[in-house]
């Protein structure tokens, strides 16, 4: 039902505002090398709202100017691979020199992506990857596993290596969740002390999400930790404890860096956050391409690491310059 | 009451010279209709006669080019359907236009309810004691067979909710109810008790009925006079023992105009 | 003269036919509630003593369900009346954003925010709360005239405007979590209680439920509404001014976005641009699901209340039993299709007549 809704609500959206998401910059007439002007790259985002995306596409750009590349992006309306495809088809059909994108499907996009490689337009996933590495040229991952096994690092770390502890996602079977998940569960098994109780999906609304946390604090009255998944869980986790009143008894581990999350870091009622760094990303995949159009250096696979802010780093600019970008 | 008495304070209802042209064609000629207190008077025509158009003019829905309406001899001028009601012309379309998941007393006072005392009215509050128990009087005093105050209306037969609408006519009618084929949609029985609460709003009520219809059987049954109209002009107005059922078929399709003729 | 009611040739059948039909609401009714303590007694039954069936989790459940229940009030109106939105979501969303911007904005500088210092809170938050309500009500009004003047069917315009306003606010906000919304809004209001005892969402959910019903069941605006979405022609007929009536509905129930709107940036400091999504079909489920017709003219806000309810149990009783969250989607599905079904058998006893 939801997803119905969404959906009708993206396509009046998409057809409202005419291609929704979508940037770009041309600034190829700049100093940039001589061979790379006038050369088009194009990024393919899985979400426009997103800050984690969104400061993925900044590095990107600062990235493309620095080359002096043209430089666009774009976001389908819904998050399916229908629409990915579709978008990724009539991206390819304007013949750009390379393309940057976040598979959706690991295993549904290695066609659509196969084909478009076979027309000469290398492309270098960033974020998701797809199963088959021959679908693209390289891949520029944060390694969601890590993340989530530096998640329950910090979450050990935080409870002293002994209590309950609970996994809030947004929905199974999106790569990122999944590779958080996975690095959680892997971390967990390293700190024995630590027991989960709770692994929970539920979207992105923030009353939904805290009804949820304030039931599994029902289910369980003494438990110690949550590992939020994302920007939203983190927030509601932190107003369904707060209002429980167990703000001290329950630690948060937040995902991601937007400036709310930073906001409820500041007051103590987020204890960490695992920081991605989108930005790095970007700006790699760009200057990856970029090697590979203008001499065709293959590029290498990459994993971009993450680092944990708690309130007591959080004033370092070496931690705090990879908070998200958010607009007022 | 039923004679065509030439004093025109002796006509609830005077309709004169009335005319209605829609583009090329004049739905109404210049019409004339007298309808006396009290009588049941059948209006009659082929379809495009004029009919409906009048009915409309008289129920506030249409407003004629030309030509008065009188209604115990002071002129009304109708802009819109809520004129016509304040002046006591109610009706009773085809359709009934009631609401059918609202009760009978709902519908009876769809639109002019009645407010509580006090404060509480003055926010709105409807006194759905005093409508129930006004509705049930008025309903007994029309012999309705409509008993179930709280059933909705959608849920009772035709013959019912016939009797709620026409119901809802008399009682808030004060100058004349008029009928738009109260029966076309009933069988025997309910037509019977449809043309009987005819009759006792005429009786009971004192209010003249106009009645279109083209069920020669049900004007001989209930009406006390009869007009007929042919291609927009009055061909025909007569008590109804002066007429015979030839003689109006007559007057409608035009092979023959009888006396009474404009 | 005969005697209308001595005819035995059709009272009998008519008889029968309104008992079915009468039979059919009140089973519908019994059935709804009976369902939800069924739900309640199971749920009670299969988790641990003291974790769903406490004092505790009932406060929690109705603070989950006091958002749809706001919006599921509008919404009854609407489904009665004959109309429908679809842009609640959005609606709720763009307003949140006014509320939390404004708030933001006037409460203080960005500097003395970041220091959580708010030297203008009650002008700010008076300012927001006002401006959250009208900015509500005014995309209310547009979809009202919109549903009133053009005769775009309301499932379409609403479908459209909840789109554009949902596309507006995220150009304005750039699709992200608004900032800065003063903390003491969130800890005295968003996590506050009356008398420390209810939370104040489930305060104001519980006299929007009141005044709905008090509007619906006794004033002449209730009935009015009932009349539209039986017979709109009729009503018309009757000289209610039905356009106006019905901007008049969907005006409230953009205001009625608006409260949702305050309540959210009290609960969680911020506007958030990915919730809400599913609210207009929740809503409208609820609302069916308590038995108002989805064809007009019938329903009351006692089975809204009980529909409202039914996700945020299910919810609850499925994360204490650690069942995962799409069962609810499955239970509110079937619960809704049985629901209207009954609706359709009503429908169908009383246009047998």
């Amino acid at each position: 039902m939801k997803r119905i809704i969404h959906t009708l609500a993206a396509c009046v959206l998409a057809a409202g505002l005419a291609g929704c998401g979508s940037g770009s910059t041309q600034d190829a007439a700049s100093s940039g090398s001589g061979t790379l002007r006038g050369k088009k790259i194009a990024m393919l985002l899985n979400d426009q709202f997103d800050p984690y995306y969104l400061t993925l596409v900044e590095g990107a750009q600062a990235e493309a100017k620095k080359l002096g590349i043209e430089f666009s992006w774009q976001a389908p309306a819904t998050l399916d691979v229908a629409s990915q495809t579709q978008l990724l088809q009539s991206i390819a059909a304007r013949k750009p020199d390379g393309i940057i994108m976040s598979a959706l499907d690991a295993k549904a996009m290695i066609a659509p992506m196969k084909q478009v490689m076979a027309q000469g337009i290398p492309i270098v996933t960033v974020d998701a990857d797809v199963a088959d590495p021959s679908a693209r040229l390289a891949t520029i991952a944060s390694d969601g596993e890590a993340g989530g096994r530096l998640a329950a690092t910090t979450m050990s770390e935080l409870l002293d290596g002994k209590g309950k502890v609970a996994f809030i996602g947004y929905t199974p079977g999106v790569a990122s969740t999944d590779a958080r998940l996975a690095g959680w569960k892997a971390g967990l098994k390293e700190a024995p002390g630590l027991t989960p109780v709770a692994e929970r999906y539920d979207g992105a609304d923030l009353t939904t999400i805290a009804g949820t946390v304030t039931a599994v604090l029902k289910r369980t009255p003494d438990l110690n930790g949550i590992f939020a998944n994302w920007g939203n869980p983190t927030l509601a986790a932190a107003q369904a404890v707060q209002a429980a009143g167990k703000s001290e008894q329950v630690k948060i581990v937040g995902f991601d860096a937007s400036p709310d999350q930073v906001s409820l870091l500041k007051r103590g009622l987020v204890s960490a956050l695992i920081i991605q760094k989108p930005g790095e990303m970007g700006a790699t995949a760009v200057a990856d391409l970029a090697a590979y159009i203008k001499d065709g250096t293959k590029p290498k696979d990459t994993t971009v690491d993450a680092v944990v802010a708690t309130q007591s780093n959080m004033d370092d600019p070496e931690v705090a310059k990879y908070f998200y970008k958010g607009k007022q | 009451m039923t004679t065509g008495a030439s004093d025109p304070g002796a006509y609830a209802v005077r309709v004169r010279g009335v005319r209605k042209r829609y583009g090329h064609v004049e739905a109404l000629r210049g019409v004339d209709l007298d309808i006396a207190p009290g009588e049941v008077h059948a209006l009659l025509g082929d379809n495009g006669a004029g009919k409906s158009t009048l009915v409309k003019v008289l129920a506030g829905a249409v407003t004629p080019d030309e030509g008065s309406i009188e209604i115990g001899g002071r002129r009304h001028r109708f802009t819109s359907p809520r004129d016509a009601q304040r002046a006591g012309i109610e009706t009773v379309y085809q359709d009934l236009a009631l609401a059918p998941t609202l009760p009978p007393d709902a519908n009876l006072f769809l639109g002019r309810e009645p407010a509580r005392p006090g404060l509480l009215g003055r926010l709105g509050f409807v006194d759905r004691k005093a409508m129930r128990e006004a509705a049930g009087t008025h309903l007994r005093s029309l012999n309705s067979k409509v008993q179930d105050l709280g059933a909705e209306v959608g849920s009772m037969s035709g013959g019912q909710k016939q009797a709620v609408a026409v119901a809802r006519a008399a009682m808030w009618g004060s100058a004349l109810i008029m009928m738009d084929e109260p029966t076309a949609a009933l069988g025997v029985a309910q037509t019977e008790s449809v043309l009987d609460l005819i009759r006792r709003i005429r009786d009971e009520k004192g209010l003249p009925v106009l009645l279109i219809s083209h069920n020669l059987p049900d004007v001989f049954s209930v009406a006390d006079r009869v007009t007929v109209l042919r291609l927009g002009r009055r061909v025909l107005t007569a008590p109804i023992g002066e007429v015979t059922a030839t003689g109006l078929i007559e007057a409608m399709t035009g092979a023959d105009t009888l006396r009474g003729a404009s | 003269m005969t005697d209308l009611a001595s005819r035995p040739a059709q009272a009998p059948e008519a008889g029968a036919r309104r008992r079915r039909a009468i039979g059919a609401q009140r089973l519908s009714d019994a059935t709804i509630l009976l369902l939800l303590i069924g739900m309640i007694a199971a749920f009670s039954v299969l988790t641990p003593a003291g974790t769903f069936l406490s004092l505790s989790n009932f406060e929690s459940v109705l603070l989950t369900a006091s958002q749809l229940l706001i919006l599921s009030c509008g919404t009854t109106f609407l489904l009665i009346a004959g109309g429908l939105d679809l842009s609640i979501g959005a609606v709720t969303v763009f307003s949140a954003v006014v509320v939390a911007k404004v708030m933001g904005a006037l409460a203080g500088t960005a500097a003395q925010a970041a220091d959580f210092q708010y030297p203008n809170l009650a002008v700010a938050v008076a300012a927001a709360v006002g401006g959250g309500l009208a900015v509500g009500l005014g995309w209310g009004v547009l979809n009202g005239v919109l549903a009133v003047r053009t005769r775009i069917p309301p499932f379409i315009a609403t479908l459209a405007t909840g789109g554009i306003v949902l596309g507006l606010a995220s150009v304005w906000t750039d699709g992200q979590n608004v900032q800065n919304v003063p903390l003491p809004f969130q800890t005295g209001f968003g996590l506050g209680k009356l008398f420390g005892v209810v939370p104040w969402p489930i305060v104001i959910a519980a006299v929007v439920t009141a005044v709905s019903w008090v509007l619906l069941a006794k004033t002449r605006f209730g009935l009015h509404t009932y009349a539209m979405g039986a017979n709109l022609e009729a009503a018309r007929r009757a000289g209610i001014d039905v356009g106006r009536h019905m901007v008049l509905l969907y005006a409230g129930m953009g205001a009625l976005c608006g409260l949702v709107a305050i309540i959210d940036v009290g609960r969680f400091g911020t506007a958030s641009i990915t919730s809400h999504s599913g609210d207009g079909l929740a809503a409208i489920a609820a609302v069916v699901i308590g038995g108002t017709s989805l064809f007009g003219g019938r329903g009351r806000i006692s089975g809204t209340i009980v529909g409202a309810l039914i996700p945020a149990v299910l919810q609850s009783g499925f994360v204490i039993m650690d069942v995962q969250p799409f069962w609810q989607n499955v239970a509110v599905g079937v619960v809704l299709l049985v629901a209207v079904y009954v609706d359709q058998v009503k429908i169908r006893a009383q246009t047998r007549a």
